[in-house]
Formats: structure tokens, C-alpha cells, sequence
């Protein structure tokens, strides 16, 4: 029996992941028995959730073929049907993909380490974790909002079907139906007494649980975007030392009388201490170059581009050892920086690979469940349990895809204001290592990371924007054909 | 030949706000106070009225847009005010920057581009206010034409009170216009400063070491680079600070341009339904003047938008107009950076979603057309 120790992402996502794991999910790691007996309970208690939300879809489906005569019905019957379609596919996704889910968990487990930035590194992890958790509460909080106020709506307004009147057209007949959230065919009689209370609180669980099941992962996916914006961002911050630190390097300033000289590779008479102030000695020296140089620019910093050969990878000549531990930070720090870049690179490339068919499930079902939609709130002719209730499933459905539009637009900026920051760091006074590792970031992060769903669209706030105008023309058109 | 003072770009601007006392000071006196207070008063004023008028009108649609379309404007500049007050010292901070010397450190000869550009932008300035006095002179005459009490209907009769709310709305209105028309003038005179500095930058760069003959000495030749190294972190520091203004105009200004935006394409849609549903009278007259001015407007921001991601892209090709087979590889590497830079654009944009450019602006027009 191994002691489970959380580490990485798992420890920061801990709160998320044990309640996934209470909602139903069929997720089994990150325990800290592994016991047959319990695992196998665990099995069951995921199997039994599985049991009920299928059976409760399976129940309004029939709802849905049994009242598809009426246009109206059909509608409102289908966005019902949609809305739970889509979470019943993200548990089934989850409990299908568990492995790549359980892989970019455990991406951030071993991560690299530099002396000079651990207190960056430290304060962004704790940004990071402070955002997450926010998120994760507010998403909890409206979860259980939305499923209360479906409660709370569906003892206002008459529970009745209203069809016509086979005789006569233009009588509309309405017949009782039992009072529930959800219109669902039973094989029991759901009027009254205790099967009607059952009922009514089986399907309570039902909403509850299956929002929880969609808004849970989708807060998983998110709060993994957040760590990985937080990781960029504390590159971005140690790149202005990063610079600092290897400007302090190039201190070697030749001697006047050698750039009169023929430089030749051999002159090692040439060093000079790492003085900063040197240059200062050189003001008579300016004179004699002014006839060359446009602007007297006092404090320039002359490196003889001929003497370039000295100062030759690990060559490190220089007067004391200083200089070379020095350049040994340099490049230790640069080899920090491209390392955990390369590592949140990694994590992104998991992140899009775990869930990106499920953004493209999600997209396909709300498009059509939005178009319904907007027919339906087409509909709406006074403040009344139905305007209510379109209204709200809207609100939800786009309150979804802004989630994760937000934080993959938010990665996506990021992501590419990275060789902005490169740009602007000073690089200029710094070492020619420096300057090539400038270089090489610049082009690197001239493509910016973004999460995609399938290859098909990026997750952006565009895709948002997007879908919003659609939903406002459909809207539109529908209106001018009444 | 002294350097031009970019302040000189927008002082019509400072001379109208600070009138009207909506240039943010660091110790106003009453007075002063004074001035800001009666330019808030009457931007809400006629704002409160607009909105009485519009509660009274909402049943009826035609009526509705007449209201409307003044007063969504109207909103537009009230999110304007509200945005340039609240950053006001961020606008001070981005003025007291372009005094830095980093940005006068350009080489005489190149001057006359922002001589050019000042001279444009105090006309560009100077046409608009004419072309406001134009409007409000309409605005205060078209109700003696048209037979109506008050330029802003009201639903209620005022009776003898009729004149002076006359004369207070057309009083209020002038200031209103006034302001607006000096806000935008003045984002849009700070985006064609950027635009400038640019051009200038990428001249700088182009002409690198044109006044050093060819050198064979390899010693002269090694002090001709370091000083074109030097000349090189000088259009690097350059080209950072105008980075660093172009990000603080569109801290300050970019709630206002999204405002902009949202409002023009309403007016717009308003307009062109007013003018067709409404009979010719001078009101029509009126309202074709302010839908010039707001397309006019509109049509300014993206301009300026455009010039500075087109003047920020002209860089890189400055760059490789350069002399750069003849320098070395270090100063060869300050301009490989310079140029990955400049692959990516400076922009400005609305809240992040949306930048300002010529497309935008067409994109803007064909969905107002497409509501209407």
C-alpha cells in the first residue's frame, strides 16, 4: 500500500479533483489506497452514477418522442435533451480519455529549478493557486445556483401540455402533467404522492450532478490554462535579470593604444579588469574618434568587434575566476528559462491533446442547441416562467463557452506577448550569448500557443464573439418572419 | 534648425480643454474647477433630458429614434469623459513621457516629417471645430424653422420657461460638442504623433553610416561600427519607448474607442432611418450633417489606427534597406532582433478584441448597413 503524495498540478487541482471524484467521475488515481476491495467501490459508486444519469436521459428522450407531434414542444423538448446530451458526453468523454487526462497531471511533476528565480517562480505558483481555487468556487457557486433556480421555477406557472383539440381547430385542450424539472416519460405513474416526490427528487439529483460533472472538467481544463498564462508570465518577469545578469558579464574594455594596433589573436596584453568606470579614461580618446562618429556619446561602452575571438564559448579568459562563474550563471539562468518554456510548451501541447475533442463536442452541441434557442426566445411575450427559463438556459449555454474562450484567449496573449517582453529587456546591454538567445526566443514566440478543438477552431475570445453574433442574427431573422 | 516640439501637435486641443476645463491639471484653482464642473453639468444635463424624452417615447419606434440617435451618441461621449477622467494620470504620465529626450534624439534632416505631421494635425483639428460650429448653428435655428419648441423635445410644456431652457440647451449642447469633438482629436493627434515617430525611426534606420565613405582599414572600420552600434541601441531605445507610448494611448483610450464603436454603429443604423422616415425639413439637413460627422470621426480613428500598424510593419523593411552587407555581425544581430520585432505590428485596440484599421472601419460600416 504506496502512501500517495501529491505533487505538481495534482496538489494544486486537489480540491477539484476530489470533487469530480465525489460527483462520479471515473477517475481512480490520486488515492491513498489502492486496494482491491476499495477500488472496486469505487468502481461501483461511479457505475451506479453512470446507471442513473443514463437512465434519467433515456427517460426524456422518450419524453421527446412521445410529445414530437407539437412544434413547440419538439423544440423546448429538444434543447432539453441537447443540454443534457452535452454533459452526459463530457462524463463519458472523461471516464473514456482518463489516461490523457491523468498524463498532463502529472506534466508539472518535475520541474526545474534555478537559485536566482525560485522567489519568482514561487510567487507566480502562488498567483496561480489563488486564481484557480477562485475559479473553482465561483464556477461551484453558479453551478448550485443554476440548479436551484430550475428548482425554484418549476413550482411557478401551470404544469400542463396544451395541444389542440382534435374536433374542433381551433380549442386548445390542455392536460395535467406531473410537476417536474424536466418533462421525462416514467414507467410509473409520476402524478402524486410518493412516486411524484421520488421523481421530483431524483431528477433534482440528476440536474445537480450532471452540471457538476460538465462545469467540474471544464474547470479542470480552465485552472490548467491559469497555471500555464502563470508560468509564462514569470518568464516574462525574469527575462529583465536574465539581461541584468549577463550585462555585467561584457566588462572587458580594451586598451586605447591596442584599437590602433593590428589586432592579432595573441595579444593577451590587452586584458584589462572588469571596471566598469574604465571607459571614463577614454574621454581623450574621443577626440580623436570624433572625426569618425557622428554623436559624442559619453559612456559608451566600446567592445572592439576584433577582439570578438577572445571571448569565444568556453574559452572564459579572464583575469580572475569571477568572471567565469559569472558566465556560468548566464548561461545556467538561460538554460532555466528555455527549459521551463520548453516545459510549458509540453503542457499545453497535453492540455489540447487531453481535451480538445471534447471543445469540438461542446461546440457542435451548443451551435445547435443556441439556433433552438434563439427560436424560442422569439417566443417570449411577457415576464413569465417560460421567458425565465430561456432566458436562463442562454445565459448558461454562452456562460460556458465564455469560460473557456476567456482562458484560451488569455493563453493565446500570453503566449505572444512573450517575445514583446523579449524585446523589451534591455537586451542591447547585454552579452552576444544574450543577444542570440533574444534572437532565437523572438522567433520562436512569434506563434503564439493556443488550445484547439480538434484542429478545427481555436479557442478564443474570436470563437466567442462569433458565436454570439450568430445566436443575435438568427435571433434577428426570426423576428422580421413573424 | 531646432527639433519641432510634438506638444505643438496638439495644442489647439490643450487650448480648447483647458477652456473648458476638462484638461486634467495637477492643482486646479476655482476657477478652473469652476469651468470642469459646467462641462460635466451640461453633458449630464442634456443626457437626463434625452432620457426623459425616451422613457416618455418608448412605445413608439419612429419617435423613439429620434431621440435615440442624438442620445446614443451622447452615451458615447459620456463613456468617453467618464474614461478620460478616470485615467487622468495615466494621460499626464503619457505627455510628460513624450517630453523624454529619447525622443528627440533623431538627427535633424528627418525633422520635416513631424513638421509636416504637426502642421496636419492643427488643421485637422482647426477643420473639425469649423465644421461643428456649422452643426450647432443648425441645431440652434432648425426648431425656429421647424416650427418646434426646443431643439431637445420634452414632454412636458414648459411654458415661459421655454427660452431659457432654449438658450440652456443650446448653450449646453456647444460645450458638449466642444469637448467630444477636443477628445477625439486629441486620441487621434497622439496616435499620428506615434505613426510619425515611427516613419522618422525607420528613416533613421535606413540612412544608418550613409555619411561614411567606403573605409579598407580595418581599425577605422572597427571604430565606424562601434558607433554604429551606438546609433543602433539609440533607434532600439527608439523604437521601445514609441512601444511603450503606443501601449499607455491605448490604456488611456481604449474603453473610450470601444464606446466609440459600439455608438457609431448604432447612430449610424439610427440615422440613415431617421433621414429616410422623417420629412425633408432643415432637421434633415441637420441630421445628414451629424451623420457626415460621425462617419468623419470614425473614419479618423481607423485612419490614424492604420498608419501606425502600417508605419510599425514599414520598420522591418527599413531595416533591410539598410546598408547592412557592409556592417558587422554584431550590428547585423541589432537588426535581425529589430526586424523579428517588427514582424508583429504596434496596434491599438478596443478592450483587446477589436484594432483599429481601415478593415475595421469597413467591417464597421457593411454591419450597420446590414441592422439597418
Amino acid at each position: 500500500m504506496m502512501k500517495f503524495k501529491k505533487a505538481g498540478l495534482v496538489a494544486d487541482l486537489f480540491p477539484n479533483i476530489r470533487l469530480m471524484q465525489t460527483s462520479g467521475h471515473f477517475m481512480f488515481n490520486y488515492h491513498s489506497e489502492t486496494t482491491g476491495a476499495v477500488h472496486g467501490l469505487r468502481v461501483l459508486y461511479s457505475s451506479v452514477h453512470l446507471v442513473l444519469v443514463m437512465a434519467q436521459f433515456g427517460f426524456t428522450f422518450g419524453n421527446l418522442v412521445q410529445e414530437s407531434d407539437d412544434v413547440n414542444d419538439l423544440a423546448a423538448n429538444t434543447i432539453t435533451v441537447l443540454f443534457f446530451t452535452h454533459t452526459l458526453t463530457k462524463y463519458l468523454y472523461f471516464a473514456i480519455r482518463s489516461k490523457l487526462f491523468y498524463r498532463t497531471l502529472g506534466i508539472w511533476n518535475q520541474a526545474n529549478s534555478h537559485p536566482l528565480f525560485v522567489e519568482s517562480n514561487n510567487r507566480y505558483h502562488a498567483l496561480s493557486l489563488k486564481k484557480m481555487r477562485q475559479l473553482l468556487i465561483i464556477v461551484l457557486t453558479a453551478t448550485i445556483f443554476s440548479a436551484s433556480s430550475w428548482t425554484t421555477i418549476t413550482f411557478f406557472g401551470e404544469s400542463v401540455r396544451v395541444r389542440k383539440d382534435p374536433e374542433n381547430e381551433n380549442i386548445t385542450v390542455s392536460t395535467e402533467i406531473p410537476r417536474l424539472l424536466i418533462k421525462s416519460w416514467y414507467p410509473w405513474d409520476a402524478m402524486s404522492g410518493l412516486p411524484h416526490l421520488l421523481s421530483l427528487i431524483y431528477q433534482v439529483y440528476y440536474v445537480f450532478f450532471s452540471m457538476c460533472h460538465a462545469n467540474l472538467l471544464d474547470s479542470l481544463f480552465c485552472s490548467w490554462l491559469i497555471f500555464a498564462c502563470e508560468q509564462l508570465m514569470h518568464l516574462k518577469e525574469i527575462l529583465k535579470p536574465l539581461m541584468e545578469l549577463s550585462a555585467t558579464l561584457d566588462t572587458y574594455v580594451p586598451k586605447t593604444a591596442d584599437l590602433f594596433r593590428a589586432p592579432s589573436a595573441n595579444s593577451q596584453d590587452n586584458l584589462v579588469d572588469n571596471d566598469f568606470n574604465e571607459k571614463n579614461n577614454h574621454n581623450d580618446d574621443l577626440d580623436l574618434r570624433g572625426i569618425y562618429s557622428t554623436r559624442q556619446e559619453l559612456g559608451a561602452h566600446y567592445r572592439s568587434g576584433a577582439l570578438q575571438t577572445f571571448n569565444s564559448g568556453g574559452g572564459g579568459i579572464g583575469p580572475n575566476g569571477l568572471t567565469k562563474k559569472q558566465e556560468l550563471m548566464v548561461r545556467s539562468a538561460i538554460k532555466y528559462w528555455v527549459e521551463r518554456h520548453k516545459h510549458v510548451v509540453r503542457l499545453v501541447t497535453a492540455i489540447g491533446d487531453s481535451y480538445g475533442i471534447a471543445l469540438l463536442l461542446h461546440m457542435l452541441t451548443s451551435t445547435i442547441m443556441l439556433t433552438l434557442l434563439a427560436y424560442q426566445a422569439t417566443k417570449i411575450d411577457g415576464v413569465n416562467p417560460y421567458a425565465f427559463s430561456v432566458i436562463g438556459y442562454l445565459l448558461y449555454a454562452l456562460g460556458q463557452v465564455f469560460h473557456f474562450c476567456i482562458f484560451g484567449n488569455r493563453l493565446i496573449e500570453e503566449s505572444s506577448s512573450v517575445m514583446e517582453a523579449a524585446y523589451s529587456c534591455h537586451w542591447y546591454d547585454g552579452s552576444e550569448e544574450a543577444k542570440t538567445f533574444v534572437q532565437i526566443v523572438c522567433q520562436q514566440c512569434q506563434k503564439a500557443m493556443s488550445i484547439s478543438g480538434a484542429k478545427f477552431f481555436t479557442i478564443s475570445l474570436d470563437l466567442f464573439a462569433s458565436v454570439l453574433g450568430a445566436v443575435v442574427t438568427y435571433f434577428m431573422v426570426l423576428i422580421q418572419l413573424k | 534648425m531646432v527639433i519641432s516640439n510634438s506638444a505643438d501637435a496638439f495644442r489647439v486641443q490643450y487650448k480648447m480643454l483647458v477652456l473648458t476645463g476638462l484638461w486634467p491639471k495637477e492643482n486646479p484653482n476655482i476657477v478652473y474647477r469652476l469651468r470642469t464642473l459646467i462641462s460635466w453639468i451640461s453633458a449630464f444635463g442634456l443626457f437626463g433630458v434625452l432620457l426623459i424624452q425616451l422613457i416618455n417615447d418608448i412605445k413608439d419606434f419612429t419617435k423613439l429614434s429620434e431621440t435615440l440617435y442624438i442620445m446614443v451618441s451622447y452615451v458615447g461621449f459620456i463613456i468617453k469623459l467618464l474614461t478620460f477622467t478616470y485615467q487622468r494620470k495615466e494621460f499626464l504620465k503619457m505627455i510628460h513621457y513624450l517630453k523624454d529626450p529619447i525622443f528627440v534624439t533623431y538627427p535633424e534632416d528627418l525633422d520635416h516629417y513631424m513638421t509636416k505631421y504637426i502642421k496636419q494635425s492643427v488643421l485637422l483639428a482647426s477643420t473639425f471645430q469649423l465644421v461643428i460650429v456649422g452643426g450647432l448653428i443648425f441645431f440652434a435655428l432648425f426648431p425656429i424653422l421647424d416650427n418646434k419648441p426646443l431643439p431637445m423635445p420634452l414632454p412636458y410644456d414648459l411654458g415661459k420657461y421655454t427660452t431659457l431652457m432654449y438658450c440652456l440647451q443650446v448653450i449646453g449642447e456647444s460645450i458638449s460638442a466642444i469637448n467630444h469633438i477636443c477628445l477625439d482629436v486629441m486620441c487621434t493627434s497622439l496616435m499620428g504623433l506615434a505613426a510619425t515617430y515611427l516613419n522618422i525611426l525607420s528613416e533613421r534606420i535606413m540612412h544608418l553610416k550613409e555619411k561614411d565613405a567606403v573605409v579598407e582599414d580595418v581599425v577605422i572600420f572597427n571604430e565606424i561600427s562601434e558607433s554604429t552600434n551606438e546609433q543602433m541601441r539609440n533607434c532600439v531605445k527608439h523604437h521601445l519607448a514609441i512601444i511603450n507610448m503606443v501601449d499607455s494611448i491605448e490604456d488611456v483610450f481604449t474603453i473610450a474607442l470601444f464606446g466609440q464603436f459600439l455608438t457609431s454603429v448604432m447612430v449610424l443604423c439610427n440615422t440613415i432611418f431617421n433621414i429616410i422616415v422623417i420629412t425633408v425639413s432643415t432637421q434633415t439637413i441637420m441630421l445628414s450633417d451629424y451623420m457626415v460627422a460621425i462617419v468623419i470621426q470614425l473614419f479618423m480613428y481607423c485612419w490614424y489606427g492604420n498608419e501606425i500598424i502600417a508605419k510599425s510593419l514599414q520598420i522591418r523593411d527599413a531595416c533591410y534597406m539598410a546598408k547592412w552587407y557592409a556592417f558587422d555581425k554584431k550590428t547585423c544581430k541589432y537588426l535581425f532582433i529589430i526586424m523579428e520585432r517588427s514582424k508583429r505590428p504596434l496596434r491599438i485596440t478596443t478592450m483587446k478584441i477589436y484594432a483599429l484599421s481601415l478593415t475595421a472601419f469597413a467591417t464597421v460600416s457593411t454591419f450597420s448597413l446590414t441592422c439597418y
